[in-house]
C-alpha cells in the first residue's frame, strides 16, 4: 500500500505537470510562477485525496511538509504580483 | 545442435528473460503515453508555428524571422516603413531646389521633410521601438534633418555675402570686402564639414533601409546633389579668394594710410587674454576696426603715437586657426593669424536634500564648471541627465557655478550626473561623478509590509494545514438491540416430554419466531452431538444431519425440522405459528424419544 500511494502521487503529479506545461506552450503563455501554482494545486489536491483519517502513510506525511513549503512560496509569489500590479 | 533443440533452447531462454524482467507498471505506462502526446502536439504545432508569423505575414522579406529585423515585428514594421520610405525620399527635392538655387522651394521642402521626420520620431516613441532598427534609421534621420537645415542656411548665408560683395566693391570699402571673404572662408569649412558628416551616414542608411526592400535612390542622388552644392560654393569661394585681395589693392593703391596689426600672443584657451595690437599713420582719435574672421569685433581709437589697442578675451570662438585684421577708414592691414587651444573642462555635482515640489519629489543640484587651469566657465549650458536621461538643465553664473532643481522624480534610486557638452566655446565636454539618490515612494514601507502578510498569512496555513487532522468518519449507528443470549439449557440424558418442553419454552422466551427456531435447531443438535460422542454431529450440515437420522425413529420429524430450519434461517422466510409449533413439538419428541440410538 505504502508503494502504491508513493507511485500513485508521482505519476499523477507528472501527468498534471506535462499538461499544464503543454497548454501553457500552446497558448504561448510560458510562465514560471504560473506553472509553479498549477502544480501546487495538483499536488494538494492529489494529497486531501490519498490522505486518511486514521492511518497517516510515510510518503502522504513526507509530501505535506513538501505542499507547507509551496504554500510559502505561493504568498512569496502574491506578494510579488500585488507589487507588480500596483507599482504600475 | 539440432534445430529443434535451438528452438526449445531459445524459447528457454525467452522465458528465462521474461521471467527475470519485472513487469511494466501501469502508472509508467501511463506517464509514458501522455508524454508520448505531449511531445506529438510539439511537433505537430511546431509544424504550424505558433510563436512567429508565417511567411505570407511577412511585411518584407526579413520578417520571415523576426530575429532578424532586430526585434522590428510585423505589425510594427507595417506601421512605419511607409514613414521610413517617405523620409528617404524626400531628401532629394531639398538639396536639388538648392543646387538649382531655389531657395524657397527648398525651404517648403525641407518643412515637408521635416514633418515626416518628426512623425517618424513620434512613432518610435509611441510604439517603444527603441531597441529596433528603426531607432536606428531614425537617429540617423534626424541628424540629416540638421545637416539639410544648416546646409539651407549656408546656401542662404552664401547668397546674401555675394550681394554684400558687390555691395562693398561699389562702396571700395576694403576692410568689409575682406571681412566677406573671410566669412566666405569660415562658411565653406562649415559646408565641407557638413557635406563629409551627411556622406558618412550614407553607408549605414542605405544598408539598413534596403534590409528591409526600401529604395534608396533618391536619397543617394542627394548625397550626390550635395557634393555638387559643396563644388559650386567652393568654386565662388576660390574666385573670390581671388579677385577681392586684387580689389583690395586697387582700392589701396589710391594712397591709404599704412596700419599694422598683430595679435600678442597668437595663441591661447579659454579664459585667456590676446592683444589685438597695432599702429596706424593717423592722428590721434582716429577710429580703429578691429576684425575677426571677417566679422567686426571691436572698435578702438588710436592714441597720440598712433597705437591701439583690443584685449581679446578667447571665449566665444572655436577652436582652431583664426585670422584678424585692422582697418581705418580705407586703410586695411595685413591679416594676423592666432589659434585657439581647446581645454579641458572639469564639472561637479553636489545633490542636497530632496524636498516635495508641486506634487512630486525634487533634488537640489548645483556645482562648478571649470578649466583644467581652474578659470571658472561662465554662461555655459550645464544639463543634469537622471538615469542618462536629459531632464533638466542651466547656464553657468559668473564664477562658474550653477544652481538649480532636477523636479518631477520619479519614486525609487537613480543616479545623477552633471553633463557639459560645449556648443560654441573652445572646450571639451565633461560628465560628472555619478550621484545616487532615493526618493521616497509608497513602496517603500507597503513593499515590506505586503511581503511580511503574504509570507506571513502564508506560514500560518502552512502550520495549520499541517496539523489538521482529518475528522474521524462518525461512529457507525448502533445497532439494534439483539436478541437476548441465548439460554444453557441443561437437560439429564433420558429427559420426559415435559422436561423438554420446558427447555423449549426456556429456549422461546423473549425472542421472535426466528430467533426460537434457530435456537431450538442448535439445541437440539447439540443433544445428538452428547448423544452420539465421536460423530462430531455438529460439523455437520443441517441437512447432512438430517440424513443421518432418516432411517431413526425421529428421523422424519428431524427433516422437518431441518427444513423449516433452512427457510427460517437461510432463505430468510419468516416463520408461521405453523412452523414454530411444528418445530417446537419435534424439539420434544426428538430430545424426549426420537433422540434415543
Amino acid at each position: 500500500m505504502r508503494v502504491r500511494t508513493r507511485e500513485t502521487i508521482v505519476v499523477v503529479l507528472v501527468i498534471w505537470s506535462l499538461v499544464v506545461a503543454a497548454f501553457m506552450l500552446l497558448n504561448r503563455a510560458l510562465d514560471l510562477e504560473v506553472f509553479f501554482v498549477l502544480a501546487l494545486l495538483g499536488l494538494l489536491v492529489l494529497v486531501e485525496l490519498t490522505d486518511t483519517s486514521t492511518v497517516q502513510p510515510g510518503p502522504v506525511r513526507r509530501v505535506k511538509y513538501v505542499v507547507a513549503a509551496g504554500v510559502l512560496v505561493f504568498g512569496w509569489i502574491v506578494a510579488n504580483k500585488v507589487l507588480e500590479i500596483l507599482a504600475r | 545442435m539440432r534445430l529443434p533443440d535451438l528452438r526449445e533452447g531459445a524459447a528457454t531462454v525467452r522465458d528465462r528473460v521474461a521471467a527475470g524482467l519485472p513487469p511494466l507498471r501501469r502508472e509508467w505506462g501511463a506517464v509514458l503515453a501522455v508524454g508520448l502526446v505531449a511531445l506529438a502536439l510539439l511537433l505537430v504545432f511546431a509544424g504550424q508555428p505558433l510563436l512567429y508569423a508565417a511567411k505570407t505575414d511577412a511585411v518584407t522579406p526579413s520578417h520571415e524571422d523576426v530575429r532578424a529585423t532586430g526585434a522590428l515585428t510585423r505589425t510594427g514594421g507595417a506601421l512605419v516603413l511607409p514613414e521610413w520610405a517617405t523620409s528617404l525620399n524626400l531628401t532629394a527635392p531639398v538639396v536639388l531646389d538648392i543646387r538649382l538655387g531655389d531657395l524657397d522651394a527648398a525651404s517648403a521642402d525641407l518643412e515637408a521633410y521635416l514633418r515626416s521626420g518628426r512623425s517618424l520620431n513620434g512613432l518610435v516613441w509611441r510604439l517603444d521601438m527603441t531597441d529596433t532598427d528603426v531607432a536606428a534609421f531614425q537617429r540617423n534621420n534626424s541628424a540629416n534633418m540638421a545637416a539639410l537645415t544648416r546646409l539651407l542656411n549656408q546656401s542662404e548665408e552664401f547668397g546674401r555675402l555675394g550681394a554684400l560683395e558687390v555691395q562693398y566693391r561699389d562702396a571700395k570699402d576694403a576692410a568689409m570686402l575682406r571681412s566677406v571673404q573671410l566669412q566666405g572662408e569660415e562658411l565653406r569649412r562649415a559646408v565641407r564639414q557638413n557635406y563629409e558628416a551627411y556622406a558618412a551616414r550614407q553607408a549605414g542608411v542605405v544598408n539598413l533601409s534596403q534590409e528591409y526592400g526600401l529604395d534608396t535612390t533618391a536619397y543617394e542622388q542627394s548625397v550626390l546633389d550635395f557634393a555638387a552644392v559643396v563644388k559650386a560654393l567652393e568654386g565662388r569661394q576660390d574666385e573670390r579668394a581671388a579677385s577681392v585681395p586684387e580689389t583690395i589693392r586697387e582700392i589701396q593703391q589710391s594712397g591709404v594710410l599704412p596700419i599694422t596689426f598683430e595679435v600678442v600672443p597668437d595663441e591661447g584657451g579659454y579664459g585667456d587674454i590676446l592683444s589685438m595690437q597695432g599702429t596706424v599713420q593717423a592722428p590721434a582719435g582716429t577710429e580703429v576696426t578691429v576684425f575677426s574672421d571677417g566679422r567686426p569685433l571691436a572698435g578702438v581709437v588710436s592714441g597720440g603715437d598712433g597705437r591701439f589697442a583690443f584685449p581679446y578675451r578667447v571665449e566665444r570662438v572655436d577652436a582652431g586657426r583664426h585670422a584678424a585684421y585692422a582697418s581705418a577708414g580705407p586703410a586695411i592691414s595685413d591679416e594676423a593669424g592666432f589659434t585657439v587651444e581647446e581645454r579641458n573642462t572639469t564639472i561637479d555635482l553636489a545633490v542636497g536634500e530632496l524636498f516635495v515640489e508641486g506634487g512630486s519629489w525634487a533634488a537640489p543640484c548645483a556645482g562648478n564648471l571649470t578649466t583644467g587651469d581652474g578659470v571658472p566657465v561662465r554662461d555655459a549650458y550645464v544639463e543634469i541627465y537622471v538615469d542618462d536621461r536629459e531632464w533638466a538643465g542651466n547656464d553657468t553664473a559668473e564664477n562658474g557655478s550653477y544652481a538649480f532643481n532636477a523636479t518631477s522624480l520619479e519614486p525609487g534610486r537613480h543616479n545623477l550626473t552633471a553633463r557639459y557638452n560645449p556648443d560654441d566655446l573652445p572646450l571639451n565636454r565633461s560628465v560628472s561623478a555619478p550621484v545616487e539618490v532615493v526618493v521616497p515612494s509608497l513602496m517603500d514601507w507597503l513593499a515590506p509590509l505586503l511581503y511580511l502578510l503574504g509570507l506571513g498569512g502564508a506560514a500560518v496555513g502552512a502550520v495549520l494545514y499541517l496539523r489538521r487532522r482529518r475528522a474521524a468518519p462518525a461512529p457507525a449507528p448502533a445497532r439494534v438491540a439483539g436478541p437476548p443470549p441465548e439460554p444453557v439449557v441443561e437437560l439429564p440424558p433420558a429427559p420426559t416430554v415435559e422436561e423438554a418442553a420446558g427447555a423449549a419454552a426456556l429456549l422461546e422466551a423473549g425472542v421472535d419466531g426466528r430467533e426460537a427456531v434457530t435456537r431450538l435447531y442448535r439445541r437440539l443438535a447439540r443433544e445428538l452431538d452428547a448423544r452420539h460422542p465421536g460423530e462430531l454431529l455438529l460439523s455437520l450440515t443441517p441437512r447432512e444431519l438430517a440424513a443421518r437420522f432418516a432411517a431413526r425413529p425421529a428421523g422424519e420429524d428431524l427433516g422437518a425440522l431441518v427444513r423449516v430450519h433452512e427457510r427460517v434461517r437461510y432463505a430468510g422466510h419468516e416463520p408461521t405459528e405453523e412452523d414454530i409449533l411444528l418445530v417446537r413439538e419435534t424439539f420434544i419428541h426428538v430430545i424426549s424419544e426420537g433422540g434415543s440410538h
